[in-house]
């Protein structure tokens, strides 16, 4: 008999963590469309307006602050080659600047710019370009 | 009597997780029809060639004029993730980025970097290794004409 559970067990648990898993990827709207809520890369809440005064302090590497680079609001970069930022996804801003900071992705500039910042500090960025006024579209309805 | 309970269960389970599962593959899905009419001789030619360019890929894709009509046809499949409002990747989990108004060097560059795979991301890379150096440029072209 519990014999057979376990072994009922063993069965169910994959199956269970597979569904968890999948349900916990899906797409859809959640609440935190406004940028404001903690991330499930486990980023703690990004504030606005520390992240507004972090985007216009100098990097200590660089010498040079966000809005050097990427222009007021992050909507008018200095260089072509430099992303807009403004009104883009919060968790896809923090979701590169955790990459360039453990070195996933690269860039000569912003691999020195993120390396030293803190989870925090990623978060609060990142909720602070996602809730400028931007030039940025998704492509529904474009085609 | 356990025992049918339990393996109703799994099943019920199995079937839920199955029915659930097209969700999180629909990128893969979607990327299928338009590489496949890429023609094939064109991708087995430009790859060699990219990787030999590869420290001048930047500066030479630049110089290519893209052409928006021919982005836009391009950018049909795109459209399976960076065209739904609030799709989300899903290991790790964020927002598709916005794409479109980006400029046209920015979005060139990052083609480029995931067709070399200097820039990491399996979907992303699977797309731009179809793509050549005109289909780059084509599709910056179009997508950096988008207003929001």
């Amino acid at each position: 008999m519990s014999r057979a559970m376990t072994r009922s067990v063993r069965l169910v648990a994959p199956l269970l963590l597979g569904l968890a898993l999948v349900a916990c990827g899906g797409g859809g709207e959640h609440a935190s469309e406004e940028g404001h809520a903690s991330s499930s890369a486990g980023l703690p809440t990004g504030r606005v307006s520390e992240g507004e005064a972090l985007a216009n302090a100098k990097g200590k590497a660089t010498g040079q602050s966000c809005i050097d680079c990427h222009g007021a609001d992050g909507n008018n970069p200095l260089d072509d080659s430099y992303p807009k930022l403004g009104g883009q996804y919060y968790d896809y801003l923090e979701h590169a600047l955790q990459q360039y900071r453990s070195g996933a992705r690269e860039h000569a500039l912003m691999s020195q710019q993120a390396k030293d910042l803190s989870d925090q500090q990623i978060a609060d960025l990142a909720v602070y370009f996602g809730s400028r006024p931007g030039q940025l579209r998704d492509l529904h309805g474009t085609h | 009597m356990t025992r049918p309970l339990t393996i109703a269960a799994s099943l019920a389970l199995a079937l839920l997780a199955l029915t659930s599962l097209p969700r999180s593959t629909q990128a893969q899905d979607t990327a299928t029809p338009a590489t496949a009419t890429e023609p094939p001789a064109d991708e087995t030619a430009q790859a060699p060639e990219a990787a030999a360019a590869a420290p001048a890929a930047t500066p030479a894709a630049a110089a290519l004029t893209g052409n928006p009509d021919e982005g836009r046809v391009l950018t049909y499949t795109c459209q399976g993730c960076h065209g739904l409002v609030g799709y989300r990747n899903v290991y790790p989990t964020y927002h598709v980025p916005r794409i479109g108004g980006q400029s046209a060097l920015y979005l060139s560059n990052a083609l480029h970097e995931y067709r070399k795979g200097t820039r990491k991301h399996p979907t992303m890379q699977a797309q731009a290794s179809s793509f050549s150096d005109q289909d780059i440029a084509d599709i910056a072209a179009f997508l950096s004409e988008l207003k929001p």
